[in-house]
């Protein structure tokens, strides 16, 4: 066959964003959990990019508690990303993580080609600075307004509100994970680093200003563990 | 009528995603050579000129009749370009172009379309129950949501039409790429204006350009093709590719066995629907003879000539045409390119 007229070809970036909550009330039983859930969806999400050949899929993460910081900044790609566990301690500064995300998700700093980003914000408790202003912003920004966002709630005392907001759109199209126990974090992890990344990396054009949320259509959520549940890995 | 005998190619395949989602291919695209014959143009003596139109439909659960709207769209631009006035083609075949007037002309058509799309749209639902207005401000027409990009060649103007984000290229003598309208670095993602938006007929941009023999290359693909490749650059090369492989018949006979294989290369890695148009001058036209023979003949005699003694013509022609190739293949000068 004759060669190939064109440049170089290249599949579609699509950045994954973990936001965790490291606060003090994190500890024990619930960070563990998170490390692990983290830790045992990577495999999953190397057989979504598999399965979807045109995404780039890269991962980066952000935690937060007394502030936010990078946990992995630079964008990885899926095939080479490992989790390093992180630590609890401190407050639940969730504004300041999602202002992080909101300087990665900037026009100047994504690839034009991209495919909608997709943040998971997983917290177990309520925010303690001013995200208000921090989600107005990431709504306001393109890619932020483009992007997939889920929240996964840990244990009883997380503000399902905030998550709410977070994930924007319309409640009854898809909510918040709530996990009180291990079992259940583990599952919606998975989910949610895999069926949403799939729905991001088949997005479908739509018109301009029809929408403010992403519409990038994600399948329904699993439903938390009937069966009976160990009681130590309860939160 | 079109000076150079043109070409339209078109090609187009199907998405993985939209394969994987089991609907259909989303893009729709069209060349036609529109013949002005009839009565109402007999004082224009038979013009034709190229025609070519890409649309992209938008595939998605709010828009799942978008296959059916981007068909629609194409053919509701051809009609309203096979049936322009007789008043309307002599401004675009005028031998003294008014180049204002043919882009004001252009401006009538844009909401034309727009106008004849909703028609079609209409007739699909079995006529809307409510009024055109009430269904534009509900947008009824969301379902069948479709972008849209025109080339329309005539013999002195090309009229370049573009809604959404379905591309148009052209490409120089001297292999330098242009375009009609701007990259939008406002839109991001997915977004993209649409035939279906309330005010689709003001947003659709329109340019008209005096024919320009330097330019014999049109390129019109849906964004598919253009997220396939790393950068704007990269987009841009396929553009000068094709252009230099249509120059020449076996480079044409190439386009032809390998642009159906090549899109599917261009659809694994952008995983959307891919269509491509070219809009160029056949190969024949161009050859690289043609300014030998200019250098000594003007046009009009050049007529003549072939009238009076086609023969010897064609004999004297093909030996000045293997000089010719062989002084462009050893480099030595003498001989500029026809193109």
């Amino acid at each position: 066959m004759s060669k190939r007229p064109g440049g170089q070809l290249a599949k579609r970036p699509l950045q994954f964003i973990w936001l965790c909550d490291c606060s003090g009330s994190m500890a024990g039983k619930k960070i563990e959990s998170l490390n692990f859930a983290i830790n045992e969806s990577i495999p999953a999400m190397r057989q979504v990019a598999e399965d979807n050949p045109n995404a780039d899929i890269q991962v980066r993460a952000i935690t937060f508690s007394s502030g936010a910081r990078w946990h992995v900044e630079t964008p990885t790609e899926v095939q080479s990303f490992t989790w390093s566990p992180v630590n609890a301690g401190g407050l639940t500064d969730l504004g300041q993580a999602i202002d992080l995300a909101c300087d990665a998700l900037e026009v100047q700093n994504m690839p034009e080609r991209g495919l909608p980003p997709v943040l998971v914000l997983v917290s177990d408790g309520q925010p303690t600075d001013n995200f208000s202003s921090a989600l107005e912003r990431l709504v306001r920004i393109p890619w932020g307004a483009k992007s997939v966002r889920i929240g996964i709630a840990i244990g009883d005392d997380a503000d399902i509100d905030v998550l709410q907001q977070f994930m924007g759109g319309d409640a009854r199209e898809l909510q918040p994970l709530v996990a009180t126990n291990a079992q259940d974090l583990v599952k919606f992890i998975r989910w949610a680093s895999t069926v949403p990344l799939t729905a991001a990396s088949r997005p479908a054009s739509r018109p301009e200003g029809v929408s403010t949320d992403s519409h990038v259509p994600v399948p329904p959520a699993p439903q938390p563990s009937s069966s009976p549940i160990d009681p130590s890995d309860v939160f | 009528m079109l000076r150079n005998k043109w070409i339209g190619v078109t090609e187009t395949e199907i998405g993985l995603k939209h394969k994987r989602a089991g609907r259909s291919n989303q893009d729709a695209i069209e060349y036609k050579k529109i013949q002005y014959k009839g009565i109402q143009y007999k004082e224009l003596q038979g013009v034709s000129a190229g025609f070519m139109a890409v649309s992209d439909g938008h595939g998605s659960d709010r828009c799942p009749k978008s296959d059916i709207g981007s068909k629609r769209a194409v053919e509701a631009a051809l009609s309203v370009f096979e049936t322009l006035t007789l008043d309307q083609l002599s401004t675009l075949f005028s031998h003294a172009p008014e180049e204002r007037r043919a882009f004001e002309l252009a401006r009538e058509l844009c909401p034309r379309i727009v106008a004849n799309w909703r028609e079609m749209i209409q007739k699909e639902e079995g006529g809307f129950s409510t009024s055109c207005e009430q269904n534009i401000s509900s947008n009824s027409y969301l379902a069948y949501g479709a972008t849209l990009s025109v080339v329309f060649r005539c013999n002195s103007f090309t009229i370049f039409m573009k809604l959404g984000d379905c591309e148009i290229l052209w490409v120089d003598q001297e292999e330098k790429v242009g375009r009609p309208f701007g990259r939008s670095i406002e839109i991001v993602g997915e977004d993209t204006e649409s035939l279906c938006m309330p005010n689709a007929d003001q947003l659709m941009q329109c340019c008209v350009r005096r024919d320009n023999p330097s330019v014999q290359f049109y390129l019109v693909c849906s964004d598919g093709v253009e997220k396939a490749f790393v950068d704007n650059s990269a987009f841009e090369i396929l553009a000068e590719d094709l252009a230099k492989m249509v120059k020449t018949r076996e480079g044409l006979s190439n386009l032809k066995n390998n642009l159906k294989s090549w899109l599917k290369e261009y659809s694994e890695f952008s995983g959307d629907d891919v269509s491509i148009g070219l809009l160029f001058a056949k190969p024949s036209d161009r050859s690289h003879c043609g300014g030998l023979y200019k250098k000594h003949l003007s046009m009009s005699r050049q007529k003549k000539v072939c009238m009076k003694s086609k023969k010897s013509f064609v004999s004297s022609f093909k030996s000045q045409s293997k000089a010719c190739i062989d002084k462009e293949v050893t480099g030595s000068g003498g001989v500029t390119a026809n193109q």
